[in-house]
């Protein structure tokens, strides 16, 4: 017998359930796109997938290997560029966006640049492409990380996409007009955003993930007491995924 | 109306060493890699690259000692990994990298597509690329009408803008079929542009629908027939991208022998 269902599933399934029926929905490449499409067949058959490189609500008959695939063009709404995309993004038009990178701290504050000094790094990443814009444009934005110690720190090195920033107020003070992250979902579980203090708490750990697990593996204190068990991934849902959307197994 | 038809040799060659050099498509798609080959091939120095998310074409001239600044939003393999020369170079500071996110590239394209010196928007509040940038590029700045706070971006002019398009006329018409991306902004914000195209068409028919034309001739100084230009990224319509030739190119590198990959595909 096949196994239940993967650990990748489990987080394609949570992340799906982020996106609302007839929201514009920003996505890049990887677990994202998946997510997107498994919330287009299940809850939100009107929600519109918008890739950066210029197509709009596409029929994806086949997994992109990037924003930029010929299979985005597929009987898109519209397929244009960068411009129009970004000025939908910086309009207010986007719905919610999702984001990863190399680190994330307690307010959701995003690296993509760099790990180490900025001007000779230990790790220079690809740098923000489109996560800046994001994070600072879109009405909200839900982060998909590997949960690792060196990937939870108190601080990030260096700030590529701004979360809640230094708590209440932060973005506010910054200029900022709207947004802000709601969901970090990660391979142990799902952390939210407390409306009051800004600061991350666990929301819900996978079957057979401990707390003291998340707490090893995050590098700031977090609140747990809100938390239960995430509910599992639908058989109708693991259908979908490794006969329609994923196939070629890019879910093991 | 005058031909511009050029080799490909022609074509790289007439692109100076020290000039910076915007490079359409993206990471996988129709970058014009065809002439980013020559470019190798005929060991251009110094330049500076302008791009927005760039992968092969960036990280290969990187590699290849072409290059003293690059200028991008992201420089990478999407889901393939990292870019191996570009970080190591930054990491041992041998190259300079101007930390950007695609709304300030797309944005200084634009306003120097306008002909004006900056264009603002809401974007990079909060952030540090704003910080390195150390207000050279991107400036605070408060809407003269409602106060606003604003980022100001930086015209970004290249010297040249190389583009690989599906089809071109002797002339420079360029067509470009599927993702724009922001190939049209780097093309109007440019000094000088050399097209790639897949075919060359009569200009009688590619003038019988010029609302396809996204590109009009006198924008364009150089056209070189290029058929699998963008080889191996995809060209929509023509052919899709070669995965496995990006993963040789990365377990090549990663074991130090970019040579080994520059005398099978480059020389």
């Amino acid at each position: 017998m096949p196994e239940e269902y993967t650990l990748k599933e489990l987080m394609v399934v949570r992340a799906s359930k982020e996106i609302k029926d007839g929201e514009k929905v920003f996505i890049g490449t990887g677990l994202p796109m998946i997510a997107g499409m498994l919330a287009k067949y299940t809850h939100a058959p009107n929600c519109v997938i918008i890739f950066e490189a210029g197509t709009v609500d596409s029929k994806l008959l086949d997994l992109p290997a990037s924003v930029g695939d010929p299979r985005c063009v597929y009987g898109a709404s519209t397929c244009t560029g960068l411009f129009d995309i970004f000025s939908m993004l910086q309009d207010g038009k986007i719905d919610i966006g999702f984001l990863g990178g190399g680190q994330v701290d307690k307010y959701g504050n995003l690296n993509s640049t760099a790990i180490g000094e900025y001007r000779c790094p230990e790790v220079r990443f690809p740098g923000s492409g489109g996560a800046c814009d994001m994070a600072c444009l879109s009405k909200r934005v839900v982060i998909i990380m590997k949960h690792e110690l060196r990937r939870f720190p108190a601080e990030v090195d260096y700030l590529t996409s701004p979360g809640w920033m230094d708590g209440p107020g932060g973005r506010e003070k910054a200029g900022l007009v709207r947004g802000g992250p709601t969901t970090v979902i990660t391979d142990l579980g799902v952390m939210k955003f407390d409306p009051s203090s800004k600061e991350m708490y666990l929301d819900s750990y996978y079957p057979g993930v401990s707390i003291e697990k998340i707490r090893e593996n995050t590098g700031f204190d977090i609140d747990c007491s809100r938390a239960g068990e995430t509910e599992k991934p639908h058989i109708e849902e693991i259908a979908l995924l490794r006969n329609k959307i994923a196939p070629k197994g890019s879910l093991r | 109306m005058k031909e511009k038809l050029l080799t490909l040799k022609e074509a790289a060659s007439s692109i100076d060493d020290h000039s910076s050099v915007a490079i359409g498509g993206m990471s996988f798609h129709r970058a014009p890699m065809a002439l980013v080959r020559e470019m190798v091939k005929q060991t251009r120095k110094g330049l500076t690259l302008i791009g927005r998310e760039e992968g092969l074409s960036f990280d290969l001239l990187i590699g290849s000692n072409c290059v003293k600044k690059a200028l991008a939003a992201y420089i990478g393999f999407e889901n393939l990994g990292l870019a191996p020369n570009f970080r190591k170079k930054v990491e041992k500071g041998e190259i300079k990298f101007e930390e950007h996110a695609c709304q300030s590239i797309v944005t200084g394209l634009r306003a120097s597509a306008m002909g004006l010196p900056f264009l603002p928007t809401r974007g990079f509040l909060g952030s540090d690329v704003m910080g390195v940038h150390n207000g050279r590029d991107l400036r605070v700045i408060d809407s003269p009408f409602t106060g606003e706070k604003l980022v100001a971006v930086r015209a970004i002019e290249p010297d040249v803008t190389i583009i690989h398009a599906q089809m071109s006329d002797p002339y420079g018409n360029t067509r470009i079929i599927g993702q724009m991306f922001e190939d049209d902004l780097m093309v109007k914000a440019a000094k000088k542009v050399i097209v790639t195209a897949e075919e060359i068409v009569d200009t009688d028919d590619i003038r019988k629908h010029p609302e396809m034309t996204a590109i009009p001739h006198f924008m364009v100084d150089g056209v070189v027939k290029a058929p699998k230009g963008a080889y191996p990224c995809s060209c929509y319509c023509y052919y899709d991208a070669d995965m496995d030739h990006f993963r040789e190119y990365l377990d090549l590198c990663r074991k130090g022998a970019l040579d080994g990959y520059i005398d099978k595909y480059v020389r």
